[in-house]
């Protein structure tokens, strides 16, 4: 009986995944490193946090099963399917909060990575949510990403991702009905950091005259 | 561009139901399926004019933006039907 498409993907996700964990700790590692001038000067209320990831099984399969017409493999491709054609199999997250830091932190990691691919992640209204960019790192097979989101955002994602895909990949078939939903929450996560953002920055203003006006007072 | 909210009620109207495993809308009467690719990048005409054109044959009219092999348009009409 010929192997499924499905099979013999599983037999190459387990021989690439050590290959891969190294890789994601290299890559969250060399990151955090690149960001250093950032945390070093974060306010208290600020947050710069570095999470890598390697994809795991079923979902790794399931994208590469979501670039075919209908969702199925076709049992005679014209080019054998590989993970190593997924441009994330490993990735790598900055969840910055505030997000004013996120173009500081895009303007550091492109010199870094100044020739990685970008495909900006954008919502149904075309509202810009962060960056993310594509390419291959210390000589790897395994492509890599990395995308820089504020923190509300990128935890929504976590949150969706392990209510809903984590134990049936095929639901994600349902996001594309779910965007006008998905976009409103963006909006409302939007708008709670801006809002956050503005109070601060209205609050440190207030101290800074406030001192002003106590030195006149003397 | 519209956005897909306001393509899809076509299909729904037309008697075509959403597939997650697919991603397509199908309608096994008319034996049509669109991907949600195809919905996303084409105007409500060109989807309305779709939905209308009567099917004359026996196979499956499968409206998508990949190209498709034989084989893999005999695997999706088996799991279509």
């Amino acid at each position: 009986m010929p192997r499924k498409v499905e099979d013999r993907l599983r037999e190459e996700y387990f021989r690439l995944l050590p290959q891969a964990v190294k890789l994601a700790a290299r890559l969250k590692t060399e990151v955090e490193y690149r960001l250093l001038p950032v945390t070093d000067k974060l306010a208290a209320h600020e947050s710069l946090i570095v999470k890598a990831r390697v994809k795991d099984c079923e979902s790794a399969i399931d994208k590469l099963r979501r670039t075919a017409p209908g969702r199925i493999f076709d049992p005679n491709p014209s080019k054998e399917y590989s993970l190593l054609s997924l441009r994330d199999f490993v990735g790598v997250r900055v969840l910055t909060f505030p997000p004013q830091r996120i173009a500081e932190v895009n303007d550091l990691l492109r010199g870094e990575f100044p020739i990685w691919l970008p495909d900006p992640i954008l919502d149904e209204d075309g509202e810009h949510l962060g960056f993310k960019y594509d390419g291959t790192f210390q000589d790897s097979q395994i492509l890599t990403e990395y995308q820089i989101v504020s923190s509300l955002i990128g935890l929504f994602w976590e949150i969706e991702h392990a209510a809903i895909y984590k134990q049936a990949p095929n639901v994600r078939g349902l996001a594309p009905l779910m965007r006008t939903q998905t976009s409103a929450v963006y909006r409302s996560l939007l708008a709670f950091e801006t809002e956050f953002e503005r109070q601060i920055e209205k609050s440190e203003s207030g101290s800074s005259s406030a001192n002003v006006y106590a030195g006149d007072e003397s | 561009m519209p956005r897909l909210s306001t393509k899809v009620h076509l299909l729904d109207d037309a008697g075509y139901a959403y597939n997650f495993d697919r991603m397509m809308y199908i309608n096994r009467a008319a034996k049509k399926a669109f991907s949600i690719e195809f919905i996303d990048d084409n105007p409500e005409t060109r989807i309305q004019e779709k939905i209308q054109q009567p099917n004359q044959g026996e196979n499956w009219d499968i409206y998508t933006n990949l190209p498709m092999s034989d084989a893999l348009k005999i695997e999706l009409e088996k799991v279509l039907q």
